[in-house]
């Protein structure tokens, strides 16, 4: 296998983890308004669970330390981290909604993610601290006889399996009574009450929803890198999915997509093969800064991003609906402008 | 005030409210019947918004009992005390300005079918099946509004009258008991004014009761059988608006001003 189809297909791979985690934050931030400034510690604990809960103990004499330990079969180590991150979601809801709205839930997330950082970083028992976890085995590489540096082989098969669930549930909620009253309560919570929402649980669910999908993307990152420490969830990560969501059009899951195709497959992978000049830090910087930047001028230009939200036409529905129940009842709500 | 609770729709006695130092509310009783459109009037910072607060649940009483048919609502949370039918209108219009026209009196019907992922996942047809009935009633009250032709324009577009429109027809379809209506003609054009008026009167013909807060006493006398009027966080007096007219104390307090 060639080293050229090797960076191809690991871009691939990395664009595939950044449209799941898209589709997570885009639940959260473009769909419910939520703003969640931690997402990425959730991606880290997806991570860091799907690791311990593969790796077995560590090697006597090796210095590691961490939780758990185990050596779970796969699928499990995703649902592990998945169930993880969701109920760390979960929890963060259920001290940030009860009182606190819009900038004050925002702050909230960005210190719970400070002393989530610092309590991984610092604590080397629990995912062996600064260094973090490695030597993550790709799953089923064993069985299947692929060796480390193709598996991608493995990998791209079964993140595009979970891309297509969760792009598939978000469509589904998308479409739902469910999803309008997300929106209902992104554009006004105290109308959203006022009619018989139950906005602290809408909030919750789906705060736990995107959290689950952020512990599926860390599952595949560490399970496709074969490694993850802390200094991989600083908050520039969660800054980089937040762009993914905003410049492709927050309220829509293609657009989300494209921004992480957009984000990650074109500027980050792209900048990965330029000449470094200078020094070693100013090619991760200039592509920082211009991410930055395309941020701005869309946020100035075209708020809405590349592909604005779309809202279903139940119009269409008219003409079905008046001629009684001949009509299937799966299609009709569906056609979308 | 001496109605018993339970006697009457919504019947509020005695709570009070302060915040801080200030006691937006001292002492308010008041009562509204089935059916009944009752004014709430008095001057600024009478009280009356957080009346409506403490009626609808957004505000929290520091004392008092607010009753809802047949049951202390006191300390429900708004969305509870909508599902039983105590809706409210705002005093800055609240339309869901990105969701569309149709969209926004969807998300104001009653029951939570649907807003599951269960349901959203697993029980796809009876979902649908139940979104098209939710949409055919919908465009039935858009068309009773005068709204139909806007049904896919987003909300956001409407003109100050036609997002009370739109908020009435919210009201419309969550299937009210009691509609409380803050200021519904504040800032909204002639014609409009009228189309409020008249779908307050069929709203009300159809057995749905109202609290109308209003400054604007021609709008009051024409809706309201009965009116309180309120001044320094308390009740000063209730009656039609005649009988108030008539009293010295609340012309001094409000009226006056009006008559003139």
């Amino acid at each position: 296998m060639s080293a050229v189809v090797a960076l191809l297909a690991a871009a691939l791979m990395y664009v595939i983890i950044y449209a799941i985690l898209s589709i997570g934050l885009n639940l959260q931030y473009g769909v419910t308004g939520v703003v969640n400034f931690t997402y990425y510690s959730f991606v880290a604990i997806g991570a860091f669970i799907a690791g311990v809960t593969s790796l077995g103990h560590p090697p006597a004499g090796s210095g590691e330390t961490y939780i758990l330990g185990w050596t779970l079969p796969f699928p499990i180590p995703i649902v592990a981290a998945a169930i993880a991150a969701g109920f760390f979601g979960g929890l963060l809801a259920l001290t940030a909604f009860r009182r606190l709205r819009s900038d004050y839930l925002a702050i909230t997330t960005l210190c719970a993610g400070t002393v989530a950082f610092d309590i991984v970083n610092n604590t080397t028992g629990l995912f062996n601290g600064p260094n973090g976890i490695y030597g993550v085995a790709t799953p089923l590489s064993g069985q299947l006889n692929v060796p480390p540096q193709n598996n991608f082989l493995i990998m791209i098969p079964i993140g595009a399996v979970l891309l297509a669930g969760v792009w598939w549930l978000a469509h589904c909620i998308d479409l739902s009574p469910y999803g309008r009253s997300l929106r209902a309560v992104r554009e006004s919570r105290d109308a959203a009450e006022a009619f018989g929402k139950d906005t602290f649980w809408l909030q919750l669910k789906v705060m736990v929803l995107g959290c689950v999908i952020a512990g599926i993307g860390g599952a595949l990152t560490v399970e496709f890198v074969g490694a993850f420490n802390p200094s991989a969830f600083e908050t520039v990560e969660t800054f980089v999915v937040f762009s993914a969501v905003i410049l492709g059009g927050p309220g829509n899951n293609l657009g989300v997509v494209l921004g992480a195709v957009l984000v990650q497959g074109i500027i980050i992978q792209g900048s990965l093969y330029l000449p470094a000049f200078a020094n070693q830090e100013l090619v991760p910087a200039i592509r920082n800064s211009v991410i930055g930047l395309l941020v701005i001028l869309v946020l100035y230009f075209r708020p809405q991003g590349l592909v604005p939200e779309t809202r279903p036409r139940i119009g269409l529905m008219r003409g079905r609906t008046g001629s009684g129940h001949s009509s299937t009842p799966s299609e009709s709500a569906e056609v979308e402008v | 005030m001496n109605v018993e609770p339970g006697n009457a729709l919504l019947t509020v006695t005695e709570v009070r409210k302060a915040f801080g130092g200030v006691q937006a509310v001292a002492d308010c009783s008041l009562s509204v019947g089935a059916g009944e459109v009752c004014g709430l009037i008095g001057p600024n910072g009478a009280g009356k918004s957080t009346v409506v607060g403490l009626v609808s649940g957004s505000v929290r009483p520091d004392g008092g009992r607010v009753w809802f048919d047949g049951v202390d609502v006191t300390t429900w949370r708004p969305n509870q005390r909508a599902r039983r039918g105590l809706l409210r209108t705002f005093q800055i219009s609240q339309a869901w300005p990105r969701l569309t026209v149709i969209e926004n009196v969807m998300v104001a019907a009653p029951g939570t079918d649907g807003e599951s992922l269960l349901a959203v996942l697993f029980r796809r047809p009876a979902m649908l099946r139940k979104e098209r009935e939710r949409w055919q009633s919908a465009e039935a009250i858009l068309e009773q509004f005068g709204l139909i032709q806007l049904r896919d324009s987003p909300a956001g577009i409407l003109s100050g009258g036609q997002k009370r429109l739109l908020e009435l027809a919210r009201i419309t379809m969550g299937g009210a008991k009691l509609a409380l209506l803050d200021e519904p003609m504040a800032g909204i054009s002639p014609a409009l004014r009228t189309a409020v008026l008249d779908q307050v009167r069929s709203l009300q013909a159809s057995g749905v009761a109202f609290l109308v807060v209003e400054h604007d006493l021609g709008v009051v006398a024409e809706l309201c059988s009965r009116v309180v009027v309120m001044a320094l966080g308390r009740v000063l007096s209730v009656g039609t608006l005649e009988e108030l007219r008539q009293r010295q104390d609340v012309v001094d307090a409000y009226l006056g001003v009006s008559n003139q």
